[in-house]
């Protein structure tokens, strides 16, 4: 079985978080969070996922409703890759990973590594997306400087 | 840093002190630097003064799941401390035992504190207002509570002291709302903290806003913080003398402004907001105070007349570990200084309830009443110190008469604290409505800039049944006692939320706002109800009252100075000796006591030196 792609991982990344490839990489932290990926579902799940990934993408055919549509029917509603999915949205915005259900492991991965909620790493909270999403930055780390606060951030 | 336990058992301080938080830290300072001989004991870690050593405190901050206020300072078996993750709803007749607490109920005490060199300095949030005059006579002037056996204006010179020693960033002409008063010529020593684009959009929502309590019309305005945070020095202070902020202890160049961070509690990474450790270590410059950590101070050894004339100690090596030696440390005066649950139940573990049977009781907090709401318009929230500016125009007036006053904290950290977002925002989101990609993205944009909280502390009245006890069948890894808490809010408190709610909906519905506050059984363990509405609170961190001073030693267990009245070498220093919170934060008026009780135990030890001279020469 062939190790799982980073590029893949990206590549899926960029879809599932609406970030754009750049900003994913500049986190810093998407090795991290493969690894997590890698380390919890193993690598023929997460192959799977990637490979349906690739699949949907082609398909797509560049076709954003389509593209999004078939994201939903292939992987978010896959009772096997759905939650994957949804901890690789949650990680990427809020650096933790958050511990998959018991019944996922009993139908899909019996053997696979527990890992229970938890913050990936120092950087990994630090370069969560959610913060950007809301056009700041994460409580305490990025500190944007004296009095910065007192001015609205609209881009005029 | 002395762990010499047998060089310190073979001397004999001027003054020992328990606890090395601000109050420990500047009694210390003050006293060593008038040449007294101190030891203080700190029941926490040892930690190096530096700022790597800080930055350990940080990382542990950011890998917590859950940014708790005492999430940067990790759980230590034998000083263990109380956590809001323990906090759950009170099954009556079931102790709630979870944590470090024992919680008899009815309702939760919310609050935490932390047991670390420099105490709950390290997560307070700093805000520094001073209190009402006619908050230290609550009885005689609306028929509730105590009064305090000093005035405001007893206290106005010691004010002076803590905002300097703090560094207290405030326009003083701000300041003088109600009945507040000020030295004419008063400058703050730093210039305000800029208020944030939050608070400006709300001053401008609410301006010519009154409101109607009881047919009186009372202002509604929008000021700035008074905080111990550091801000432009301000040229004016100490009579042109200026003033030079105190940045990170072993990093002085970090620190010297506020950089924004928005997580003051529970930890402020450049060291710009005050903490305990910038006075310790001015103390221990002196070259006159020991600082004994890992020391855990255990019981009040009464001598004859009453005096203290030891405190028992035990000393750990490892915080994991139970194992420890025993201890005593001995001093001409001694100084309780660990906090109000942990003076109370330091006392009442060595059997001192004092003749008043007051130790523990008239436990109090202020009971932060949450409310939270999107503004019409982005404000991009958690930016800045966690809060700039608040409503303080309604913390006095005739209705106190009926309820409890309040003042409003305007928060700059959205709905982080008020609905623990931005997690659960995105949990929900993803989980619940199936969103990814730029859809969730935009979800998150189109709430997250425009949340906002507003925070109401509400004062709460002494009440002996709101107390801090101990039983012996609940102790720690060291043997030492849990504190047992009970705890309750009268009618006069849910009163005041009421009006509270009230309040906020009307101030809501003035800027245009839309409220999302909700309380509910299912999530808040602090639910309660009060004619048939529901409520739910969080604690302020602001333990008061378990040593209540006053005029005899029927009614209190201290006198103003903060000295027992039982027990004429022993000091019980601290928020403890509040028989009132008012509606201010109440760290700064501590500052200020403290600063007047070290006045007191200096003239004192003056004495006590003159007194043995004489005594000597007689022989």
């Amino acid at each position: 079985m062939s190790n799982p792609n980073t590029e893949d991982f990206y590549a899926l990344s960029v879809v599932l978080t609406g970030f754009s490839a750049f900003e994913l990489y500049g986190t810093g932290v998407g090795d991290e969070y493969f690894d997590t990926v890698k380390h919890v579902a193993g690598n023929d799940i997460t192959n799977e996922l990637l490979t349906t990934f690739r699949a949907v993408e082609a398909t797509a055919a560049g076709n954003e409703s389509a593209l999004e549509a078939l994201m939903q029917s292939e992987i978010l509603a896959s009772p096997k890759l759905g939650p994957i999915a949804r901890n690789i949205i949650k990680m990427w915005y809020l650096g933790n990973w958050y511990e998959l259900p018991a019944d996922w492991y009993a139908a899909y991965h019996s053997t696979g590594n527990k890992r229970h909620d938890h913050v990936i790493s120092s950087q990994a909270y630090q370069e969560g997306l959610a913060w950007r999403a809301m056009e700041t930055k994460p409580m305490g780390a990025k500190w944007p400087g004296f009095g910065t606060w007192g001015e609205p951030l609209d881009v005029k | 840093m002395l762990n010499n336990h047998r060089e310190v058992e073979n001397n004999h301080y001027d003054v020992v002190i328990v606890g090395a938080g601000i109050s420990g830290a500047i009694l210390s300072h003050e006293l060593g630097k008038q040449g007294f001989k101190i030891l203080v004991l700190e029941a926490g870690k040892t930690k190096d003064f530096n700022y790597p050593s800080y930055l350990d405190y940080l990382d542990t901050f950011y890998t917590a799941l859950a940014k708790v206020p005492d999430s940067p300072y990790p759980r230590n078996p034998n000083a263990p401390q109380p956590d809001v993750l323990d906090i759950q709803a009170i099954t009556p007749d079931k102790p709630d035992k979870k944590g470090y607490f024992v919680q008899m109920g009815p309702l939760p005490y919310g609050s935490t504190y932390t047991r670390v060199p420099g105490g709950t300095t390290m997560h307070w949030l700093g805000t520094c207002l001073r209190m009402l005059p006619e908050d230290f006579k609550l009885q005689s002037n609306y028929g509730h509570g105590l009064d305090w056996p000093i005035s405001y204006d007893d206290l106005l010179p010691y004010y002076e002291m803590a905002e300097r020693e703090i560094g207290v960033s405030a326009n003083v002409d701000e300041q003088k709302y109600l009945t507040l008063k000020f030295t004419p010529g008063y400058e703050y020593p730093m210039h305000k903290i800029p208020q944030s684009y939050l608070d400006q959009k709300l001053a401008e929502g609410v301006a010519g806003m009154t409101i109607s309590y009881n047919g009186v019309e009372h202002d509604v305005f929008v000021s700035s913080t008074p905080q111990g945070r550091n801000s432009i020095p301000n040229e004016n202070y100490d009579g042109g003398k200026g003033y030079t902020p105190v940045g990170a202890v072993g990093n002085p160049d970090l620190g010297m402004r506020c950089e924004g961070n928005t997580s003051c509690v529970p930890i402020c990474p450049v060291q710009a907001k005050y903490n305990a450790l910038k006075t310790l270590s001015k103390a221990l410059d002196t070259g006159n105070v020991t600082l004994l950590t890992q020391s855990v101070a255990s019981e009040v050894l009464l001598g004859e007349n009453g005096l203290v004339n030891g405190i028992l100690y035990k000393a750990y090596t490892e915080p994991g570990s139970p194992e420890h030696t025993v201890h005593v440390a001995r001093g001409t005066k001694y100084v309780l200084a660990a906090h109000a649950v942990e003076n109370a139940k330091l006392l009442l573990q060595s059997g001192i309830t004092s003749s008043s049977g007051l130790v523990g009781k008239n436990l109090m907090d202020h009971p932060v009443m949450n409310t939270w709401a999107l503004m019409p318009e982005k404000v991009w929230g958690y930016r800045g110190p966690l809060s700039t500016s608040g409503i303080e125009s309604l913390r006095g007036g005739e209705f106190r008469h009926e309820r409890s006053a309040f003042r409003i904290e305007i928060g700059n950290d959205g709905w982080n604290w008020a609905a623990g977002d931005p997690y659960n925002l995105v949990i929900n989101l993803v989980d619940n409505e199936n969103q990814f990609g730029k859809k969730l993205k935009d979800s998150i944009n189109a709430v997250g800039p425009r949340q906002f909280r507003m925070g109401f502390l509400m004062e709460q009245i002494p009440q002996e049944t709101n107390r801090v006890t101990i039983d012996p069948n609940y102790t720690d890894h060291l043997g030492n006692c849990r504190p047992v808490i009970h705890y309750d809010l009268p009618d006069y408190v849910r009163k005041g939320m009421q009006v509270a709610t009230e309040t906020a909906e009307q101030i809501y519905a003035r800027i245009g706002a839309e409220n999302h506050t909700s309380y509910s059984p299912k999530t808040d363990a602090t639910y309660l109800e009060y004619e048939g509405q529901g409520y739910a609170y969080g604690g302020a961190g602001h333990f008061a009252g378990t040593h209540i001073m006053g005029t005899t030693p029927d009614n209190s267990v201290v006198d103003s100075y903060q000295r027992s009245w039982d027990h004429d070498n022993l000091y019980l220093n601290g928020c403890g000796s509040f028989p009132t919170v008012g509606t201010s934060n109440p760290t700064l008026t501590m500052t200020a006591l403290t600063f007047r009780t070290a006045d007191h135990l200096a003239k004192e030890l003056k004495k006590a030196t003159s007194d043995l001279t004489i005594t000597g020469s007689a022989h």
